[in-house]
């Protein structure tokens, strides 16, 4: 750095750095700082935000506290009123479509979605008064699903879905079979 | 915030419009900068799969403290179109930080005795029992039941009681 003053002051030999500013300084115009990798490395971030980020705030759970049994699961000895039964089985050979029904406490009944066994079981545990939060552990209302061996794990957790949503609070799920029990 | 060009003079004499790119940077990071703050990264428990969405979902958020994320996944496309029969079968269960196989994970007498010392493990990792420890099944729908139900027998059988499903909600995070 000093010689490089030395130099500037001499006036002799090539301008050094500090001899240059000063003569931008002086006359010519100050070049802007190239702006372009700046956009450039942004609009990679913004692309890369966009493509590589989850918005798990579209992904959520629901609880499946089962009803404690004794090993893995199905139907525990603590249960005190008859279950209500919620068969689902393949409704074709591919599985995409679902048939579903009732059986146990609500009686044998035809359900043809998701929707209106939602609002079955909501009617029929209003009328009896075994859902709710003020209901006593004891007349809590069990439900289980049973699935037919090939139905898809989408319709099972629908099907759970709409018994908690109707608002069941002791809802299991019953080992597959390989046909609905008679 | 930024320094843009602004209007310069031509080749020629006459003036030449440049784009005035200041706006354009400051939006730019303002969206990297929104981006950052609240947006979470895509992390190995997240895998893609194409989760249940059921009517009217119900869903919670997922719990963010002591859990463990099984997930369930599928079969590829291209192993699926080799092998049909594949196409309901779970290929693997993925479970931080490992990747397992259906006999890996539950054994070939099918006791599930790997994953029930996994989430043993994971519980007493995280100084909790068992039992407060949430475990969250994240498989895919076109999944069979059969394949998902032995994963939730082995979680109770190790002596887990908060099980939760994961599904799609709606983006008002459910009822």
């Amino acid at each position: 750095m000093a010689d490089a003053k030395s130099t500037s002051e001499s006036g002799k030999g090539q301008p050094t750095f500090i001899a240059r500013r000063k003569k931008a300084r002086a006359g010519t115009p100050m070049t802007n700082p190239p702006l372009t990798p700046l956009i450039d490395v942004f609009l990679f971030l913004i692309i890369f935000f966009l493509l590589g980020c989850k918005f798990a705030q579209y992904e959520g759970t629901i609880p499946a506290n089962l009803p404690k049994t004794g090993s893995g699961l199905g139907e525990s000895s603590e249960i005190a009123l008859p279950p209500i039964r919620i068969m689902l089985q393949p409704a074709d050979e591919k599985g995409d479509t679902i048939t579903i029904a009732t059986d146990g406490a609500i009686g044998k009944r035809s359900v043809s979605d998701m929707q209106e066994l939602c609002t079955i079981l909501a009617e029929w545990g209003q009328k009896h008064g075994v859902v709710g939060k003020d209901v006593p552990k004891g007349r809590k209302q069990p439900i289980f699903i049973h699935p037919v061996l090939k139905v898809r794990w989408g319709f099972v957790v629908d099907a759970f879905n709409q018994a908690v949503r109707a608002g069941y609070t002791e809802v299991g799920v019953a080992p597959s079979r390989n046909a609905p029990p008679t | 915030m930024a320094g843009g060009g602004g209007g310069g003079k031509g080749a020629k004499g006459g003036a030449a419009l440049n784009i005035n790119l200041t706006p354009m940077i400051d939006c730019t990071m303002l969206l990297v900068i929104f981006f950052l703050l609240t947006t979470e990264i895509a992390s190995s428990n997240f895998v893609a799969l194409d989760l249940p969405k059921p009517t009217i979902p119900i869903g919670r958020t997922f719990p963010s403290e002591n859990r463990v994320i099984i997930n369930v996944m599928p079969y590829s496309d291209e192993v699926i179109q080799k092998d049909p029969r594949k196409a309901h079968r779970a290929a693997t269960f993925e479970m931080e930080p490992r990747r397992y196989t259906k006999d890996t994970l539950l054994g070939v007498k099918g006791d599930g005795r790997s994953l029930k010392a996994q989430l043993q493990s994971s519980a007493a990792g995280r100084g909790i029992d068992t039992k407060d420890l949430t475990v969250v099944i994240r498989s895919d729908a076109k999944i069979d039941y059969s394949e998902v139900e032995m994963i939730w027998a082995c979680i109770q059988d190790a002596g887990c009681e908060k099980v939760q499903l994961a599904t799609w909600i709606d983006k008002k995070g459910g009822e």
